[in-house]
């Protein structure tokens, strides 16, 4: 099925003519999408995958956890702390901003709705997200809606585990509606086994005083691109966003942040860090809109990056967008490298090379990993941070080169 | 012997002009050596050589150390394979390392250099045990364990965290360069207490100082004078307490 087949196919299932008639898939000018390599990470014929079948899930959080396979329910736990509905797609109530979001729906035959209640309290819940697009199958998207209710709070890990070539392509649409005083603390991961690629589309609504934390790592896909939005609606609402991503071979990542603040006295904290070595390419726009009338709003963003290599290469973009005077927002950006001096002075107290620029990455992301409370979920980010980069060859390629 | 340094010629990698010009010493277990001279004559960069810094390229001599009771050439040696060997560099600027915490990262060291020696590791616990008295004797407070690595710390509890380093590595050749400057009267004689009591005549001690105030607690045998990347003047502590009294100049128009 040919792009063109599935704007039309879209426009009959969803009546989004006007939309999609108009501008379809996001262009080079559409905002956003400046630097995002759309071509390249969309197959040109998508292939919807069928196949539904069961799979490993990672080893933690397993008590309670909802399982998807190709965007379909496989599994999910039996527990009163939450209920798991599955609903026809007409009732995925969104107005689409373009059709890459749209698209996600427009696979999809049934989203599914999580519901916590008022007054709930879950530690770990996980939602694990697999597909296999290995196959001809080169597509494939999953959506659901998640509700917690008032003064519930909620961990939860969503793992999003993939299998394909470079010409499979997933997307996620989800929603949050986080209800008064309630709290979300969201970790998410992908990983793929080849240089698959991910469109993740969040938006997030906030009521008052409830509180919406993710912290993100992205490693080892081909091209991600995580479009976040959060809308903080009533006052006290509060937002963190951190996002780490290790970048190496010709991977892509591009986080593209959208916070509205809608009410007085909300707050609102990105801070991207990227860790990029060979090819690779990160992209990191940060969007923040204040309101008129949403006075007292304190807002705070940040882009950092280390790059381990000269070829590597990063994007930054704050877009600030104010409508009243009472507002505090602050924003910065940086590129650098590991320092020579503390890689020696680690080596000067006996920790090898390859060790040193471990612990060095380590350090530098745990600015984000120290707000992973729960510890075996943060050794588990972090292992896979140590994987993701052979710094053993890194040590011996620098160790190489100093001897010429 | 331990340390055996012949004719010694470095430079950085984008510079013709080298910065050590034929450096020559030798070093014996059990001796105190100190190094004096003016700024920028070269003494940091003996040290880092010695150690392994990548900045320096020798061009000319060899650094020998004692391996086994062998002296070899560590040419080869990576800086952490030296430590691992038993060279420590105490540094005149210690490097903050913001996001690794300093009891993870002095045991990850005390681990490393154990397990080359083929000494047993140490868990958390036990390895608190064993820095308590060192830590204690150093008039340290505790809590800069829990701190990430000489970040936030003054410079004198730098220093200090310098020597306990030292203290957990205990090397064979400990390279201390200007580990009294930043310390005040009565940090300098704890520091000084601290290394006198790792002094064994199995180790060799090499002070780099402008100050005569660190010999009087610890006694050098030899006194060396670098200038201009040569070591123009070596003598006994009498040296020391004579440049004190007259500075460089003499020894300076004397070389001239
Ligand atoms: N990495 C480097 N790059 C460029 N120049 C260097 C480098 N290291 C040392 N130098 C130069 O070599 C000379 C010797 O420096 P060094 O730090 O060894 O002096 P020093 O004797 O320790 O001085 P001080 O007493 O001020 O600490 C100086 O002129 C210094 O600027
Ligand atoms: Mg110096």
């Amino acid at each position: 099925m040919t792009l063109t087949q599935i704007q039309s196919d879209y426009i009959k299932h969803n009546g989004a003519e006007l939309y999609l008639g108009k501008e379809g898939f996001p262009k080079k000018n559409t905002e956003g999408f400046r630097f995002t390599p759309l071509k390249k990470m969309m197959p040109e014929k998508l292939v919807f995958s069928t196949t539904h079948q069961d799979f490993t899930p990672s080893t933690l959080w397993n008590d309670i956890s909802i399982k998807f396979s190709g965007g379909k329910l496989i599994s999910s736990s039996d527990s009163t702390l939450f209920k798991v509905e599955e609903l026809d797609k007409d009732q995925f109530k969104l107005e689409f901003k373009n059709a890459l979001e749209a698209l996600s729906v427009l696979r999809i035959s049934k989203f599914y709705k999580i519901t916590v209640p008022a007054n709930t309290k879950i530690e770990n819940l996980k939602i694990e997200n697999y597909s296999d697009l290995s196959s001809e199958n080169n597509f494939d998207a999953c959506c659901f809606h998640v509700e917690i209710g008032e003064n519930s709070s909620v961990n939860l890990f969503e793992n999003t585990q993939l299998k394909g070539t470079d010409q499979a392509f997933f997307t996620t649409l989800s929603l949050f509606h986080i209800e008064r005083n309630a709290s979300l603390k969201h970790f998410t991961m992908s990983n793929a086994s080849e240089q698959v690629s991910l469109v993740n589309n969040r938006k997030v609504f906030l009521k008052e005083s409830s509180d919406y934390k993710n912290i993100n790592f992205d490693g080892g896909l081909g091209h991600n691109r995580n479009d976040i939005e959060v809308v903080l609606q009533e006052k006290f609402a509060n937002t963190n966003l951190y996002g780490l991503y290790a970048l190496k071979e010709n991977q892509f990542s591009d986080n593209f942040i959208n916070v509205h603040h809608q009410a007085a006295e909300t707050t609102s904290n990105q801070l991207f860090k990227g860790i990029l070595k060979d090819k690779s390419r990160a992209v990191f726009t940060g969007k923040v809109l204040v309101d008129a009338g949403a006075n007292l709003v304190n807002s705070s963003q940040l882009n950092k990056n280390i790059l381990l290599d000269n070829t590597a290469h990063v994007q930054t973009e704050p877009q600030l967008e104010v409508y009243t005077d009472d507002v505090k927002c602050g924003h910065g950006a940086t590129v650098g490298q590991l320092s020579e001096e503390e890689i020696f002075y680690l080596e000067s107290r006996g920790i090898s090379k390859e060790r040193a620029f471990q612990l060095l990455c380590q350090a530098y992301a745990n600015e984000i990993l120290m707000n992973i409370n729960c510890s075996d979920l943060k050794s588990f980010f972090v292992d896979k941070l140590y994987g993701h980069f052979d710094f053993s060859s890194m040590a011996k390629e620098l160790i190489e080169s100093n001897k010429k | 012997m331990i340390l055996n340094v012949k004719n010694i010629h470095a430079k950085t990698e984008d510079s013709n002009e080298a910065i050590l010009k034929g450096i020559n010493l030798q070093i014996n277990p059990g001796e105190v050596h100190a190094i004096m001279g003016p700024n920028g004559s070269g003494k940091s960069t003996l040290s880092k050589v010695i150690a392994g810094h990548p900045d320096y390229e020798v061009s000319e001599g060899t650094v020998e150390f004692n391996i086994n009771g062998e002296m070899k050439d560590i040419a080869d040696l990576e800086p952490d394979e030296r430590t691992k060997e038993g060279i420590f560099l105490g540094m005149q600027y210690p490097v903050e390392i913001p996001g690794v915490s300093n009891i993870n990262f002095l045991r990850e060291s005390y681990n490393a250099v154990c397990t080359h020696q083929g000494a047993a590791t140490m868990e958390e616990e036990e390895f608190r045990r064993f820095l308590s008295p060192k830590i204690e004797k150093l008039e340290m407070d505790g809590r800069f364990l829990d701190r990430d690595v000489n970040s936030g710390f003054s410079g004198g509890e730098k220093k200090k965290n310098e020597i306990l380093q030292m203290a957990t590595l205990n090397p064979r050749l400990a390279l201390l360069d200007e580990t009294d400057s930043g310390l005040d009267i009565d940090a300098l004689k704890v520091v000084a207490n601290g290394v006198n009591s790792l002094k064994s005549k199995f180790n060799a001690i090499v002070l780099v100082t402008h100050y005569q105030r660190l010999l009087d607690y610890i006694e050098p045998d030899f006194v060396h004078v670098i200038y201009k990347g040569q070591i123009i003047k070596s003598g006994d502590k009498s040296l020391a307490k004579e440049l004190e009294e007259r500075g460089y100049d003499w020894l300076i128009k004397d070389y001239q």
